[in-house]
C-alpha cells in the first residue's frame, strides 16, 4: 500500500484520480441524459401484463432489474451508486487538497495582476463551478431520488409524473436548466482536460480533444435541459395514472 | 519616446517591496527591453541613486537569466520572446510599463526584479541527466533514433529554465518546465534505461519545492519564450503512470 500512499502524495497521483473519477462522471451523466429523453417516448404495452406504461417508469423499473437473475431487484443501481459516491469523494478530496497546495505556491502574489493570456473562462470558473454542482447534486438527490423536497407531488414509481409535476413549477424548472448550464461549464474544461492530464495526445491531432470538449457537453447539455423545457412548453404531456400505481391503462378494458 | 516605468523595489531577500516610477526618457525602438533599462540606470547611478537590480546574460534568448512580468505578462507582450530580446518599438510613446520579479515561494526575490531559481538546479539534479561511459564519443549514429522523436525531444530541449512557466502559471506550478526536462531524456533511446526514476523523482523534486500543481490552463505554454508545449506535461503524466504501472522505480 506505500505505492499507494507516494502516489497520492504528489500532485499527479491526486490530478491522475481527478481524471478517472472524471471518467466514471463522464459516463454516468452521459447515461443519465440518455436515460431522461425517454420523458419524450410516450406509452407503452406491457405485454405480458396486459397494461400501459410510460416508457420512462419502465425504464426506471429496468434498471432495478437489469442483469437478473445473476444481480438481485436493485443490485444494479447500488453498485453504480457506490461506485458514484466513491468517485466523488476522491474526485472532490483531491480537487480541495490540490487546490490548498496550489494556494500556497505563490505566497506574495503579484502587485499588478498576471494577464490571463490563454485561459478559458470554463477553467477558471472550476474552483466554483464544482462546489456548486455539488450542492446541485444533494439538492437533486433530495428531490427525485428520495423525495423528500418538494415532497407533495412525489409517488414512488411514477418517475414520469413526478418529473412533469416538479417541472410544471417554473423555478424548479429554472433550477435545473442553471444547475446544467454549470455542469456544461464543468465539462468544457473537465473533459478535455481529462484527456490532457491521462496522457491521452498526439501533437497531430489534439484539435479533437477540444472538439470532443465541446461536442459532448453540448450533447449532454442540450439533453438534459430539452426536459424541462419540454415540460414547461408543454411538449411532453400530462400523466393519468391509475391511482397510487404506475400502470396507465389496461389493454383489455381499454380503460 | 518616453515612457513610464513602475518597477518593483525590494533591499533584499524577505524585506517588503513596493513600486517606484521612473522616466524613462528619449528610448528608441530597435533598443531592447534591457537596453531601456541600462538607459535608466546609467541616469540613476549618474544622480548617485541605486541602480534597479535586474539578471540577463548572453541577452540573445539563450541563458534564460532575463525573466521579468512586464504589465502583468512574464517576458512581455511579443510571443515566444525573452526579455532580452523584447524591443521597444512593442511599446508606445507614453505607455505606463510595470515591471515586477516572477512571484513563487520557490524563487525568493533577492533583490528588486532578481528572483533566485536555483530550485530548479535541484529539480534537474533530481534526474535530469543519463548514464554513460565516459571516454571518448561514441560513433554518431550508433544508436539510431527516428526523426520525429529527435526532432521532438529536441523541442522540449529548447527549454532555457527561465521560469516564465512558473511566473505565469494561476497555480505557481512548475510542470512545463519539468516535463520539458523529462521530455527531451525520456524520448531519446539514450534516456529510455533511467525513464521511470527520471520521471518520479523529478516530479517529487518539483513538490518538495512547493511549486503547484497543473491544472491545465495553458498560460505556461502562452508565456513561455521557447513556445514549449503542453504536449509534454501530457507526456510526461503517461511516463508517470507508466512508472507506477510496471513499479519500475525506485
Ligand atoms: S539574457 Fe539570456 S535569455 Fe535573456
Amino acid at each position: 500500500m506505500n505505492w499507494f500512499v507516494r502516489f497520492y502524495k504528489s500532485s499527479l497521483g491526486k490530478k491522475i484520480i481527478m481524471a478517472v473519477s472524471g471518467v466514471i462522471f463522464f459516463g454516468f451523466v452521459f447515461l443519465h441524459m440518455y436515460g431522461n429523453l425517454k420523458m419524450f417516448m410516450g406509452t407503452e404495452l406491457v405485454e405480458g401484463l396486459g397494461v400501459y406504461k410510460y416508457k420512462m417508469d419502465i425504464y426506471a423499473e429496468h434498471l432495478r432489474t437489469f442483469g437478473e437473475p445473476i444481480l438481485t431487484y436493485g443490485m444494479l443501481l447500488w453498485i453504480l451508486r457506490f461506485v458514484l459516491v466513491l468517485a466523488l469523494v476522491l474526485h472532490v478530496t483531491s480537487a480541495v487538497q490540490l487546490w490548498l497546495m496550489n494556494n500556497k505556491a505563490r505566497p506574495q502574489n503579484y502587485a499588478n495582476a498576471l494577464k490571463s493570456q490563454v485561459t478559458t473562462f470554463f477553467a477558471r470558473t472550476m474552483y466554483y463551478t464544482g462546489p456548486l454542482l455539488f450542492l446541485y447534486i444533494v439538492y437533486h438527490i433530495l428531490h427525485f431520488t428520495t423525495g423528500d423536497i418538494h415532497s407533495s407531488t412525489h409517488i414512488e414509481g411514477q418517475v414520469y409524473g413526478n418529473v412533469y409535476n416538479a417541472f410544471q413549477t417554473w423555478w424548479i424548472a429554472l433550477i435545473y436548466i442553471v444547475a446544467m448550464i454549470f455542469l456544461g461549464f464543468h465539462l468544457q474544461h473537465g473533459l478535455w482536460s481529462m484527456l490532457q492530464t491521462l496522457g491521452i495526445n498526439n501533437p497531430k491531432r489534439n484539435l479533437w480533444r477540444k472538439r470532443f470538449a465541446t461536442a459532448f457537453t453540448l450533447i449532454i447539455v442540450l439533453g438534459f435541459i430539452a426536459v424541462p423545457i419540454g415540460i414547461q412548453a408543454g411538449i411532453i404531456p400530462e400523466p393519468h395514472y391509475q391511482p397510487n400505481s404506475t400502470v396507465i391503462a389496461y389493454h383489455e378494458t381499454g380503460r | 519616446m518616453n515612457v513610464t516605468l513602475k518597477v518593483w523595489r525590494q533591499k533584499g531577500p524577505n524585506q517588503p517591496g513596493g513600486f517606484v516610477e521612473y522616466k524613462a526618457e528619449g528610448i528608441i525602438g530597435d533598443m531592447s527591453f534591457l537596453e531601456m533599462l541600462d538607459t535608466v540606470n546609467e541616469g540613476l547611478v549618474a544622480k548617485g541613486e541605486p541602480p534597479i537590480a535586474f539578471d540577463n546574460d548572453c541577452r540573445e534568448g539563450i541563458c534564460g537569466m532575463c525573466g521579468l512580468v512586464i504589465n502583468g505578462v512574464p517576458h512581455g507582450p511579443s510571443k515566444g520572446t525573452t526579455t532580452c530580446e523584447l524591443y521597444m518599438r512593442h511599446f508606445h510613446d507614453g505607455d505606463t510599463i510595470v515591471i515586477e520579479p516572477w512571484r513563487s515561494v520557490a524563487f525568493p526575490v533577492m533583490k528588486d526584479l532578481i528572483v533566485d531559481r536555483s530550485a530548479f538546479d535541484r529539480i534537474v539534479q533530481a534526474g535530469g541527466y543519463i548514464s554513460c561511459k565516459t571516454g571518448s564519443a561514441i560513433e554518431a549514429n550508433t544508436i539510431p533514433v527516428p526523426k520525429p522523436i529527435a526532432d521532438r525531444s529536441m523541442d522540449a530541449a529548447t527549454c532555457i529554465g527561465c521560469g516564465a512557466c512558473v511566473a505565469a502559471c494561476p497555480n505557481g506550478s512548475a510542470m512545463l518546465f519539468t516535463s520539458a526536462k523529462i521530455g527531451h531524456l525520456n524520448l531519446l533511446p539514450q534516456g529510455k534505461p533511467e525513464r521511470f526514476n527520471r520521471a518520479v523523482h523529478m516530479i517529487e523534486a518539483m513538490e518538495a519545492e512547493k511549486f503547484g500543481g497543473c491544472t491545465n490552463h495553458g498560460e505556461c505554454e502562452a508565456a513561455c519564450p521557447k513556445s514549449i508545449s503542453i504536449d509534454f506535461i501530457a507526456f510526461v503524466n503517461r511516463e508517470y503512470m507508466g512508472a507506477y504501472w510496471t513499479a519500475d522505480f525506485e
